[in-house]
């Protein structure tokens, strides 16, 4: 038990039960207001439609498939599904690979232009979207990749500013010592980077994986800009045409949003195993 | 918060928006093109780059297109059958049909990238803003050498197609306004007609109104001019308003406008805002239309109304009357709907003719009306025994007589929300009609000024503009490269150095220069120019900063809103994120399974997030409310309430009205209540607060075991070790979690966007979103780019103030 923790293990034994007790109450609310939204969506996408629109709401007393049924005939659901997989999974590949080469420059390397290039790729991180939209989108087009999928990809491939800020900030409270003596015996920072620092930041490399997984997997922005057919169309986008058109039949879009959800969920639930033996080894370590 | 998909959306049209500049002055085109080869190479070298073979994603070849915004229902159905039919008499031309919800914002943009669709199905009363933009073919050379008569359509229908003397479209189907009235809810409040006039009207609907008391939450209503889909037009035209000054200009403040929204005023006076619009969060669509699960005795509204009962409710027992109108007024109606039309620039401007000529003419129309059980624009189509063996489509068809539309402008998309905008200040109580329709007036007024003055701009001459750019950029580059090649020679360890860290940097800082520094470079240019896609940019000079000072009169409400959310969002998001960070961190049993909890909405895409919520709130139909009334109706918090009403009522000499104010905890009218829509966006962001909670919770991680374990031998207890180790050593990432909450909360765009569109009467319209407007709808790209600079700009400034205070309170280790 760690010292650092609210409960100490000098309390009497009644008081550790009674903040343990209080913490799962508090711990406990706090699950019912974040998860209570999701379980409404999911009985709301059991409910027919006439029992939908009772005041007050009600839980439904003929569950029924029909939502999702309709949710399903008007959306080509695998194909969309299958795209938003090959841009999630190679913008993962590629914002681990070249943030973390990049803050590793940034943040273990000396070198001339590093202040103010670093300065620089953070300022771009509170640059509102907009403003390079347009000057992006010429250039997609010039290389005809306007409704492919590559600019949803290829920027990945070189760094996203929130990523390189985020490793490096963990690359920097990494015992210098260690890099030093590497160093010392020879090391190549090629090297260092892949044998030492990467597998010392587990927990940093798996956050910023989730992270950019998710981030790929629910952006619909650039899908929106990108993607014109429906044989291109990621998730996102695909529900979001959705919505425009069936803007109030609640039980089918409760219906599209749990579909939607449950290869995120089964995904998170999947990289989450990895997510918190990183945060634990990282505890470990110290 | 981050990574939920906050950043602004839909910039894919900013963007296009920029390849026209470029497109039309050749000139900067040709300085990046050089040639396929020099693309081709480019591409390849990117491609290499990234090691992802560029080939599995080529696009598809390019099609005759059909741009649909039917995307459901009958009216697609009986539309592409006429498509099929087309299809299936020729084999010269094959249509593809691809469903685009929202044309408006798109197709311009497609117009100035030079690749626009071939036909568009296009919502009628914007054809006449759009065309004076060039978005269109004219089409009456055409018209006339095939013999397409004017008068073998509703005269309403084809006149909005007609803007500065040129037909721009045929008109595709229409969608006149009825009264539409539910015999049975009629006969048990013994009634047994219609009426015939407003006065009538209102008697009619406070006969029909369930319950009688007006405290009471309502079951039924009578008539609400809010609902259906009549809006203000329709009761300022039956006043015997015009909307057209003699100078054939748009006017809103007409008396008639005035004393129609007056009378609008009294109804939901009647009501009651409040319970109105409770009522109102309960409707649906289609099968949970108000009027078909009878809600509403009567209503008025279109076509599409009878479509859905004959869908969905084929038994319900009602008919339909022409909308009554004041004593003292004019038998008149409104219709609108759809028109083809051709964009500028269309490959094919023959064959997609002969498909607008075919959808049009009394075949493909009789078979699109009937199947759609719609209005076909083509009156000869309106022949067939289907619509004139049926008296309620009598009525609809002889109303056409009296139908007028939205008069035509080149701001039309202004004078459509300033109608809107007036409707909604007013019956939310925040402006009398007059005000509302004045300042709406004032609004329209500005649009046009600008849309003349902006003709007289000069053009921007981009040679000249790049002339000194480039050649300055250089320089720089130059400087830069010669300092930091002197300061590399100097010292031969930090040479190896430097060496791995421009390889390992190369693909950052290659893309820093190819995804932003470029890119920003380029929309600084705008910022400067007057644009709106379809034009060639002029110099706008500082005209868009100004422009904020002056002519946006909407901005200072836009910056308060946003201020407020970043005020609620950011230190509650945060301070909750903490509290849940350091209780899932206790080494208790089931701790990872809190955190998975926590962390679920951040996983949520922010699309089935919004639909969630909206849902949630509803004010009808909502979970939320249900759950927290009992916390509201509670003892301690009436309580609280009286108390604060006797505290209110003392300081009734300040002001004698507080002396009259009542304190009444209630559940919140969430989404629908200018005052509650904010704190409603607020709770869904602070809902995402996993996302700073996991960032937290590898901080705390992190701090060394021994620090706790000194501080027990100094004695500290729990507190005391929070607050003198967790909380310093835990202050880098608070503070980055602060930089990035803030930066996120200005740019909150997503989830607005999709619940809330800015309303109600503009409370949750941020700055972004206002951003979004100006682009894309009102399509002022240069000002929406100064916009977009001042964001940045205060983002910038914020953020680098938070790291000079942080290095007085931010501890490193």
């Amino acid at each position: 038990m760690s010292e650092g923790s609210l409960i100490h293990k000098n309390d009497p034994p009644l008081v550790r039960a009674g903040k343990a007790l209080l913490i799962y109450v508090v711990l406990g609310l706090g699950a019912f207001v974040v998860l209570g939204p999701f379980l409404w969506m999911l009985i709301s996408s059991f409910t027919p439609d006439v029992e939908l629109m009772r005041s007050p709401p009600q839980l439904p007393s003929n569950p029924t498939l029909e939502q999702y049924e309709k949710a399903l005939t008007q959306i080509p659901y695998l194909t969309y599904l299958c795209n938003s997989v090959i841009v999630a999974v190679l913008v993962t590949v590629g914002t681990v690979l070249s943030s973390s080469l990049g803050a590793y420059a940034f943040g273990i390397l000396r070198w001339p232009d590093r202040d103010w290039l670093f300065i620089a790729i953070l300022g771009t991180m509170m640059l509102p979207f907009q403003v390079t939209m347009t000057p992006l989108f010429l250039m997609f087009r010039w290389l005809g990749w306007i409704d492919t999928l590559l600019p949803l990809i290829v920027p990945a491939y070189f760094g996203s500013a929130f990523n390189i800020f985020l490793l490096r900030q963990f690359f920097k409270g990494l015992p210098r010592d260690l890099l030093d003596a590497a160093r010392v015996d020879g090391c190549s920072e090629w090297r260092i980077y892949w044998r030492i620092v990467m597998p010392l930041s587990g927990a940093a490399v798996a956050t910023v994986s989730l992270l950019s997984f998710l981030g790929a997997w629910n952006d619909f922005q650039g899908p929106l800009i990108y993607i014109v057919s429906e044989s291109k169309k990621t998730l996102a986008l695909g529900l979001y045409s959705f919505v425009a058109v069936k803007a109030t039949e609640w039980g089918a879009l409760m219906a599209a949003a749990v579909m939607m959800m449950i290869p995120a969920i089964v995904l998170f639930v999947l990289a989450e195993k990895y997510f918190v033996a990183g945060i634990q080894l990282e505890g470990l370590k110290e | 918060m981050i990574g939920r998909g906050d950043a602004p959306i839909v910039w894919r049209d900013a963007a296009i928006a920029g390849i026209a500049a470029f497109r039309r002055d050749k000139r900067p085109a040709s300085l990046m093109t050089g040639g396929s080869l020099g693309r081709s190479l480019f591409a390849v070298f990117l491609a290499v780059l990234m090691l992802v073979p560029a080939g599995a994603f080529s696009a598809e070849p390019v099609r005759l297109t059909y741009w649909n915004l039917f995307t459901t229902g009958d009216l697609r159905v009986g539309m592409m059958e006429a498509v099929e039919a087309f299809n299936a008499s020729r084999d010269d031309i094959q249509v593809e049909v691809l469903d685009v919800p929202i044309i408006e914002d798109k197709l311009p943009m497609t117009v100035a990238g030079g690749a626009p669709p071939d036909v568009v199905l296009f919502d009628r009363f914007r054809v006449a803003q759009f065309a004076a933009l060039g978005t269109f073919m004219p089409l009456d050379d055409r018209i006339q050498r095939d013999g397409v008569r004017r008068d073998d359509y509703f005269h309403a229908a084809w006149d909005e197609c007609v803007f500065q003397g040129k037909t721009w479209g045929l008109p595709y189907n229409t969608d006149v306004r009825v009264l539409f009235w539910n015999k049975r809810l009629f006969r048990e409040a013994g009634l047994d007609r219609p009426p015939r006039d407003w006065d009538e009207l209102v008697e009619f609907s406070k006969r029909l109104t369930v319950p009688a008391d007006p405290k009471a939450p309502l079951k039924q209503v009578g008539f609400v001019p809010l609902f259906g889909n009549t809006w203000l037009y329709l009761y300022g035209w039956q006043k015997g308003a015009t909307f057209l000054d003699a100078q054939g200009n748009i006017i809103i403040n007409e008396p008639q406008t005035v004393a129609a929204l007056e009378w609008m005023q009294k109804f939901v006076e009647w009501y009651g805002a409040d319970r109105i619009r409770r009522f109102e969060g309960g409707f649906g669509a289609n099968a949970l239309n108000p009027f078909i699960i009878e809600k509403i005795a009567m209503v008025g509204d279109e076509v599409s109304l009878l479509s859905a009962i004959s869908r969905y409710r084929p038994d319900l027992e009602y008919d339909v009357a022409p909308l009554p109108w004041p004593k003292d007024g004019v038998h008149a109606t409104w219709s609108g709907g759809m028109a083809l039309v051709i964009p500028r620039g269309a490959r094919h401007p023959e064959q997609s003719w002969e498909v607008i000529k075919f959808m049009c003419g009394r075949d493909a129309q009789t078979t699109f009306g009937i199947r759609a059980v719609g209005l076909p624009a083509n009156r000869l189509a309106t022949e067939h025994p289907f619509y004139q063996n049926d008296p309620k489509w009598r009525v609809m068809i002889s109303e056409m007589e009296y139908s007028k539309f939205r008069p035509l402008s080149v701001v039309g998309g202004t004078v459509w929300e300033a109608m809107v905008r007036a409707r909604d200040y007013v019956s939310f109580g925040l402006k009398t009609p007059k005000q509302a329709l004045d300042e709406g007036q004032a609004q329209i007024d500005a649009a046009l000024r600008e849309a003349t003055a902006s003709e007289r701009l000069p053009l921007v001459d981009w040679s000249r503009t790049l002339g000194w750019l480039l050649p300055l950029l250089g320089a720089a580059a130059a400087a830069r490269i010669v300092a930091s090649v002197r300061r590399y020679r100097r010292d031969n360890y930090y040479r190896r150095e430097a060496r791995w860290a421009y390889l390992m940097a190369a693909p950052v800082i290659l893309g820093f220069f190819i995804f932003s520094a470029g890119p920003i470079i380029a929309s600084a240019l705008l910022c400067f120019t007057s644009y709106d896609v379809l034009n060639p940019a002029r110099v706008a000079g500082f005209g868009n900063f100004g422009r904020m000072f002056a002519e946006d009169e909407l901005l200072p409400r836009v910056i308060w809103n946003t201020f407020v959310y970043v005020i609620l969002a950011v230190p509650i998001g945060l301070v909750v994120a903490l509290g849940a960070a350091i209780l899932v961190n206790q080494p208790l049993r089931g701790r990872a399974f809190f955190r998975s909890v926590y962390f679920l909405p951040v996983v949520t895409p922010v699309i089935a997030g919004s639909l969630l919520w909206m849902w949630l709130f509803n004010s009808e139909y909502g979970m939320l409310n249900v759950v927290l009334a009992p916390i509201i109706e509670s003892v301690p918090v009436r309580a609280l309430a009286a108390g604060l009403t006797a505290l209110v009522r003392l300081f009734a000499f300040v002001s004698p009205g507080l002396a009259e104010v009542t304190l009444v905890p209630r559940v919140p009218n969430w989404l629908v209540d200018p005052f509650w829509a904010k704190p409603a966006i607020v709770i869904m962001s602070v809902w995402g607060f996993g996302q700073a909670m996991v960032i937290f919770l590898a901080g705390l991680q992190r701090i060394p075991e021994q620090l706790y374990e000194a501080a027990t031998i100094d004695g500290a207890g729990t507190w005391q070790k929070l607050r003198f180790v967790t909380l310093p050593l835990l202050s880098p990432t608070i503070f980055f979690n602060l930089v990035i909450a803030l930066i996120g909360a200005l740019q909150v765009f997503a989830q607005i966007f999709v619940v809330t569109y800015g309303g109600p009467a503009d409370s949750t319209r941020f700055y972004v979103l206002h951003l979004y407007w100006q682009a894309f709808i009102h399509l002022r790209m240069g000002y929406a780019s100064a916009l977009a600079w001042v964001l940045f700009i205060v983002i910038l400034l914020l953020t680098l103030a938070q790291f000079r205070i942080a290095k007085r309170w931010v501890h490193y280790e």
